[in-house]
């Protein structure tokens, strides 16, 4: 690539990148949209005066936002959800890829239970008797509904194993000659050589945990449980007010809340994960594709 | 042969470990539900109360939906609040929620509940969700319990719709819902246009469809804003064609066009009106403003936020609307510019004919009680509560809004009645001549204040003095009632499954065409879309519809 520079391998190039670039452009801007909004008046934003940089300075919105106990409330419901979650994700993916990564004559029963797993990523419960499961085993209304019914994301355990599998035979059998078990082997040798796939698990299960709102909204009573992305849900659905009573139209009129409230919500809440990002980037692509090719 | 062992062995502890990890995530549950009170929560909690001593509250379980914005005092929710405390103290019944959601997500939620049979003693339904419940025999009668119930005051305002809500909800003379009776008279549409531009040009104000045409390109061409761009549009309107704010509701309406069911003149049939030639002859004269720039080039892409901000930065010169539309959808414009008159016309008509505004006739939700309730009756005394601390002897402001929060919004069961707005307009409007406020009720005062305030010289209350003032857009909604022009959907019945299921291709059908129609597809394609229409549900939803109205017609 470096020592070729015709004519159309610089065309391809020049087009490549114009391509690359409007498509993150695609992505950054309306989060830049929103960041804008969210520091400038109301009056500037009812006009639409602010596209991309704050009309009319103030940061009145995060001063709201941060005094609302409602959006501080469900930012901790998804902390509390993210910090157990990710952890139990970890291990129970790390426990099922390890045994699944084994060949056939260690471990005999590995393609049925490799089905069977896969087979969970192709058929679901469906809506009501996931509702109904969560129900009758009554952890509806804690943070475990959010937690457990996901606990084992297939895909990373796919991911995982495929990587493990990649990791030199000769590894494995020079521990067990020291002397080492499968556990130690696991935790002491297999385990810090694949940091990079670890690394792109936990950045899928975190962002997983931090942007789910359906079951949040589903398995949860009140909205003071509600996590994070289920509360932003709330305030920034347009309400169709033609199907509500007249005066209610009123009501919601005189009450709803601002543009920039809600363009500042939306901006605080993507900040935790986007802060994650590059810290993790740099195992991101070697994990992913590592883990996808089969050694 | 041993390392195969080992894996065994290591599959083994892998499993215990998942198990031991489960067993603890149920352990550590603690204080969360209890899978038996989750079975049968109803049956559990009322049945205990009701052998017991006659003192004891009632309780009732609810699915709660709780309204954009609604705070609360430290501690309170919508389970433990102002109204449900006077509920238990007036009422001795005692709310319990089932679950709580907000509005936004109410009805998503409340179908897992109704699918999975898990309902509360009360709750409140859409038409299309109390129509499966009718048919799933899931609903208790409330026949007998409303009539050794119903307070005269609730049951008045119940009736205020002439009855509508009550006799749609009837099933087989069985009572199995009560219906939201609201304002539809509300939502008719009348033509708000920036005065300041038709004096800056010296236009004379809409009377016809014609003025409104000539208006229309005089603002897109003439420079109304006198800022020498060509920077305007004529009207304002919105992706979604019927709406109330921004619609072509209140435009079509002029030509005596309609999207409602109305009656044919000649045989006597409930007829769409979406598919009548008046439709045709409207989407024309919309066709022939996109295309000269009358109408913004982008509007079948904008959404209401995008459209309030056209209108608060100026470029719009006419919008269709309802009576509250000064409240968030102009007033932005008349914070920005202190120059920007907004004034209200009823709509004009094509010919002679006065036009006639099409209005909803059918309440927008309804409130149910499963049968599984023991206490069907709890309903009704919510209800005559609800109406009596709102319109009764002991009605007070505290109910409305009590030290700055909302606490109208805790109501769960409640109904406004069918004419509040254009009463406490009325009603206001006369103390404002003699100066007696004494028979204003709390609502109604708080807004004569409003009016006062402006009146007095408060600019910042025009919103609210543009609809309950001396001028305000109430007075135009009074003009529809007197004279008898407002044109209620003439389908007053709830939709039947058939009906739902085919509305939904055909409410489709009718949008996109109606929308490609004004964008420019050649007008002929209105009768492709009319067969289509009648082709796809159209024919049998009409049958429907007829076979409702053969029934009530009299």
């Amino acid at each position: 690539m470096v020592e070729d520079r015709s004519w159309t391998a610089r065309t391809l190039s020049t087009v490549n990148y114009t391509f690359m670039i409007m498509l993150s452009l695609l992505c950054v801007l309306p989060l830049i949209h929103i960041w804008a909004i969210s520091l400038s008046s109301n009056m500037a934003v009812s006009s639409g005066a602010v596209t991309l940089w704050p009309a009319d300075f103030t940061l009145d919105a995060y001063r709201y936002v941060l005094g609302k106990p409602d959006f501080l409330r469900s930012l901790g419901v998804t902390t509390k959800r993210v910090l157990i979650g990710v952890p139990i994700n970890l291990l129970l993916v790390v426990l099922m890829a390890y045994p699944l990564s084994k060949e056939r004559n260690v471990f005999p029963w590995r393609t049925v239970y490799a089905w069977f797993t896969v087979f969970t990523m192709l058929v679901h419960g469906g809506l009501i008797p996931t509702y109904m499961t969560i129900r009758e085993t009554g952890i509806m209304n804690s943070v475990w509904a959010l937690i457990l019914p996901g606990a084992v994301p297939v895909f990373s355990v796919v991911l995982l194993l495929n990587f493990f599998r990649q990791l030199p035979k000769e590894l494995e059998e020079a521990a067990f000659i020291d002397g080492a078990g499968h556990f130690t082997l696991l935790f002491r040798i297999i385990i810090p050589l694949s940091l990079p796939a670890l690394a792109t698990i936990t950045l899928f299960s975190t962002v997983g945990h931090w942007n789910a709102w359906f079951d949040g909204m589903i398995f949860m009573k009140s909205p003071e449980h509600y996590p994070l992305q289920t509360y932003l849900r709330t305030i920034i659905i347009e309400l169709d007010l033609t199907s509500l009573g007249s005066e209610d139209a009123i009501r919601l009129a005189e009450n709803v809340s601002e543009r920039t409230t809600r363009a500042a919500q939306i901006f605080l809440g993507s900040l935790p994960i986007l802060l994650v990002y590059p810290f993790l980037q740099k195992y991101f692509m070697k994990g992913i594709v590592m883990g996808s090719v089969k050694g | 042969m041993k390392l195969k062992k080992k894996g065994a062995v290591l599959l083994a502890g892998t499993m215990a470990m998942v198990a031991v990890l489960s067993a603890c995530s149920n352990g550590g549950n603690g204080g969360g539900a209890d899978p038996a009170q989750l079975t049968a929560p109803q049956n559990t909690a009322s049945a205990t109360n009701t052998h017991s001593s006659p003192d004891a509250p009632i309780t009732v379980t609810m699915a709660l939906s709780q309204a954009v914005n609604t705070t609360f005092p430290e501690g309170e929710s919508m389970e433990n609040n102002l109204w449900t405390r006077t509920l238990l103290e007036e009422s001795n019944i005692q709310i319990k929620s089932e679950w709580t959601v907000d509005e936004s997500q109410y009805t998503e939620k409340l179908n897992v509940a109704i699918a999975s049979g898990d309902l509360p003693d009360v709750f409140q339904v859409s038409g299309t969700q109390l129509q499966q419940l009718v048919e799933a025999d899931m609903l208790a009668d409330l026949t007998d319990v409303y009539k050794e119930n119903i307070s005269p005051l609730a049951d008045g305002k119940l009736r205020e719709d002439g009855s509508v809500g009550l006799d749609a909800v009837t099933f087989d003379g069985k009572l199995l819902a009560l219906p939201y009776t609201t304002a539809t008279m509300d939502g008719s549409t009348m033509l708000w246009v920036r005065k300041d531009w038709l004096n800056r040009l010296g236009l004379p104000e809409p009377k016809t469809i014609d003025d409104v045409l000539a208006i229309s390109k005089a603002f897109k061409n003439d420079d109304p804003d006198g800022d020498g761009k060509d920077d305007t549009v004529g009207i304002g309107f919105r992706k979604d064609l019927f709406s109330h704010f921004g619609g072509i509701k209140g435009f079509v309406n002029g030509f005596h066009a309609y999207s409602t069911w109305i009656e044919d003149e000649e045989s006597g049939q409930l007829v769409n009106g979406a598919i009548q030639p008046e439709m045709k002859e409207a989407l024309t004269k919309l066709q022939e403003m996109y295309k000269s720039g009358e109408i913004d080039q982008e509007f079948s892409v904008k959404g209401t936020t995008q459209l309030q901000e056209d209108i608060a930065s100026g470029r719009v010169g006419m919008v269709f609307g309802a009576m509250a539309e000064p409240l968030a959808n102009l007033n932005p414009s008349v914070l920005n510019d202190p120059e920007a008159v907004w004034e209200c016309y009823p709509l004009p008509s094509v010919d002679d004919q006065p036009a006639k505004p099409q209005t909803d006739s059918m309440p927008p939700f309804y409130f149910v009680v499963s049968k599984q309730s023991e206490h069907p009756e709890a309903i009704i005394k919510m209800m005559n509560l609800n109406v009596e601390k709102w319109f009764g002897e002991t009605a007070d402001a505290k109910f409305d809004y009590d030290n700055g929060f909302p606490t109208h919004k805790y109501f769960t069961v409640r109904t406004y009645g069918a004419r509040k707005n254009l009463d406490n307009y009325l009603k206001i409007n006369e103390a404002l001549k003699t100066g007696d406020t004494s028979g204003l009720n709390p609502g109604q005062l708080g807004n004569y204040n409003q009016v006062k305030q402006y009146l007095d010289g408060d600019k910042s209350m025009w919103n609210y003095a543009k609809i309950f003032g001396p001028e305000g857009s109430l007075g135009i909604v009074n003009k529809y009632v007197n004279e008898d022009l407002l044109l209620p959907n003439s389908y007053q019945g709830i939709p039947t499954s058939t009906i739902v299921k085919l509305t939904s291709t055909t409410g489709d059908i009718t949008d996109q065409a109606l929308m490609k129609i004004i964008l420019g597809d050649p007008i002929e394609s209105f009768d492709t879309f009319v067969e289509n229409w009648k082709k796809l549900g159209g024919d049998e939803i009409t049958a429907e519809v007829n076979d409702w109205y053969a029934k009530h017609k009299s």
